[in-house]
C-alpha cells in the first residue's frame, strides 16, 4: 500500500508505474511533484510567487488595455452590471456558464475544485491572435481582424482554456508530446461539449469545429479544427486521425496541437455510440484518474477501466466500453496486453 | 543585420516566419544583442497555449539566437517582431 507520505520518496518512474495500475496517491505525488519543483526554483530565485488565493469561484475580467500586461484594469466582477464594453460582458457571460457546466454536471468547484476564481484578461496586446492558460488566469487577444477576430467572444475558445486550468489541477498532463497531446485533447472535448451545451445542439446539429467564430472570412478555412474531421478545418491544419500519420517532429511541443487529432475523432466516433453526456462524464472521470507523463496507451487503459466502472455502477450505457474500444481502434489504437 | 524569426504555438497553432534584413543603427542593434544575452526568469511550467517566440540574428560574423514565450519576451525584441511582420 502506497500511504502519501511514503509516496514522497518513492522515485518518479516508481510512482508513474503504481500511478498507472489506478494508485491514487501516488498519481497525486507524481503530479504535483513538478508544481512543488517549479515553486522551490522559484523561491529560490527570490522572485514572488503569486499564491493560489482563496476564493468562490468568482469572475473578474480586467482589461489589459493593449498592453502585453494582466490585470491592468478591473472592469467587471462578480455580481456587476454589464459594463458598456461588450467583450467584457462576453468574456463574464461565457466563463461563467464554463464554470457552472463543470459544477453542475460534475461538482466541480471552480476550475481547481476548490473555488478558485476565474480571473479573465481581455484586449492583450495589439492585434494579439491568441488566447491562453497561464497557471492561474486566462488572457485573450482582440486578433488582428484580417484572420482572426475577438478570440474571449468565443464560447469554444474560453472552454478550451478554461480546461486547460480544470487539467492543471486534476492531471497535471505535462505539455508535451503524447501527454501535451492529451492535454489539448482535453481542451477540445470540453471545448466542444459545451459550445453544443451553450447553442443548445444536439450532436447530429453540431459542428464539431473549434474556432470556427474567431476566424474572418478571409481566413483560409473554416475553423482551426475539426473533431469530426481531423486535419480538414484549413489550409494549415495537419492534425492527423490514425495513429498511422502520428506527427514525430519536434515542432509545436512535439505536435501537441498536431496529435491530439487521434484521440479527438475516437472521442467524436464515441459520441456518436453513447452520446455526448455518457462521454463527458466517461472522460472528465477518466481526466481525474491519469497523470502527468501518461501517453496514448495509459488514456487508452484508463478511460476503459473508467468506462467499465461508471457502467456497473449504471451511470453510462451498458455499452460505452465496446464503444469506444471500437473508436480508439478506429483511429489506430488499441490495448497493449504485458 | 539579417533576421530570422518563428513563432509557434498558441491556441492558433499556426506557425508564422519571418526572414529577411533591416537596417538598424547600431546601438539599437547591441541593445537587442544584449537582451538575447539576459538571463531569463524562470520558465512557467504551466503556460498553455502560449506563443513561442524563436529567433535568429545575424550580424556579420555575429550570430545570436534566443527563444522566449509569452511571459519572457522583452518589450523591445516585441516591438522589433512587430516592425519586422509589418514588412511582409
Amino acid at each position: 500500500m502506497c500511504t502519501k507520505h511514503y509516496c514522497h520518496i518513492v522515485p518518479p518512474y516508481i510512482l508513474e508505474a503504481l500511478a498507472k495500475r489506478g494508485n491514487s496517491s501516488c498519481k497525486k505525488a507524481l503530479n504535483d511533484s513538478q508544481r512543488f519543483l517549479e515553486r522551490r526554483r522559484t523561491v529560490l530565485n527570490n522572485l514572488m510567487v503569486r499564491e493560489f488565493e482563496d476564493g468562490n469561484g468568482d469572475r473578474f475580467i480586467y482589461d489589459s488595455q493593449n498592453k502585453n500586461e494582466q490585470r491592468v484594469a478591473l472592469v467587471r466582477q462578480e455580481g456587476d452590471d454589464p459594463t458598456q464594453d461588450e467583450t467584457a460582458n462576453k468574456a463574464y457571460e461565457t466563463s461563467g456558464f464554463v464554470r457552472d457546466y463543470f459544477k453542475d454536471t460534475f461538482g466541480l468547484d471552480s476550475i481547481d475544485g476548490n473555488g478558485l476564481d476565474v480571473i479573465s484578461n481581455i484586449h492583450y496586446g495589439q492585434a494579439y491572435n491568441n488566447a491562453f492558460w497561464d497557471g492561474d488566469e486566462m488572457t485573450y487577444g482582440d486578433g488582428d481582424g484580417e484572420e482572426f477576430t475577438n478570440f474571449a467572444s468565443a464560447i469554444d475558445v474560453v472552454a478550451h482554456e478554461l480546461a486547460h486550468g480544470v487539467t492543471q489541477f486534476l492531471s497535471n498532463l505535462e505539455y508535451q508530446s503524447q501527454p501535451g497531446a492529451l492535454n489539448e485533447h482535453f481542451s477540445d472535448v470540453f471545448g466542444t461539449i459545451i459550445k453544443q451545451k451553450y447553442l443548445k445542439q444536439n450532436i447530429s446539429e453540431a459542428d464539431w469545429l473549434i474556432g470556427d467564430s474567431i476566424v474572418t472570412e478571409a481566413f483560409p478555412g473554416v475553423a482551426l479544427r475539426s473533431m469530426k474531421a481531423p486535419g480538414t478545418a484549413n489550409e494549415f491544419d495537419s492534425q492527423p486521425d490514425n495513429m498511422a500519420d502520428y506527427y514525430t517532429g519536434m515542432s509545436d511541443n512535439q505536435g501537441v496541437h498536431i496529435n491530439s487529432g487521434i484521440p479527438n475523432k475516437a472521442f467524436y466516433l464515441s459520441c456518436l455510440e453513447i452520446g455526448i453526456d455518457d462521454c463527458g462524464l466517461i472522460w472528465f472521470e477518466t481526466l481525474k484518474a491519469l497523470f502527468r507523463t501518461a501517453d496514448f496507451n495509459d488514456m487508452l487503459d484508463t478511460i476503459l477501466r473508467v468506462a467499465q466502472e461508471l457502467t456497473i455502477a449504471g451511470k453510462v450505457s451498458d455499452s460505452s466500453v465496446d464503444a469506444i474500444t471500437h473508436s480508439f481502434a478506429e483511429v489506430g489504437l488499441t490495448q497493449v496486453m504485458v | 543585420m539579417k533576421y530570422e524569426i518563428l513563432i509557434e504555438g498558441g491556441f492558433t497553432a499556426i506557425p508564422r516566419e519571418y526572414e529577411g534584413a533591416i537596417e538598424m543603427q547600431k546601438e539599437t542593434k547591441r541593445m537587442l544583442f544584449n537582451l538575447f544575452e539576459k538571463k531569463l526568469p524562470p520558465e512557467n511550467q504551466n503556460l498553455r497555449d502560449t506563443l513561442q517566440y524563436h529567433l535568429k540574428l545575424i550580424d556579420g560574423n555575429e550570430e545570436y539566437n534566443a527563444c522566449f514565450d509569452e511571459t519572457n519576451l522583452p518589450l523591445p525584441i516585441r516591438q522589433f517582431i512587430a516592425t519586422v511582420s509589418k514588412k511582409k
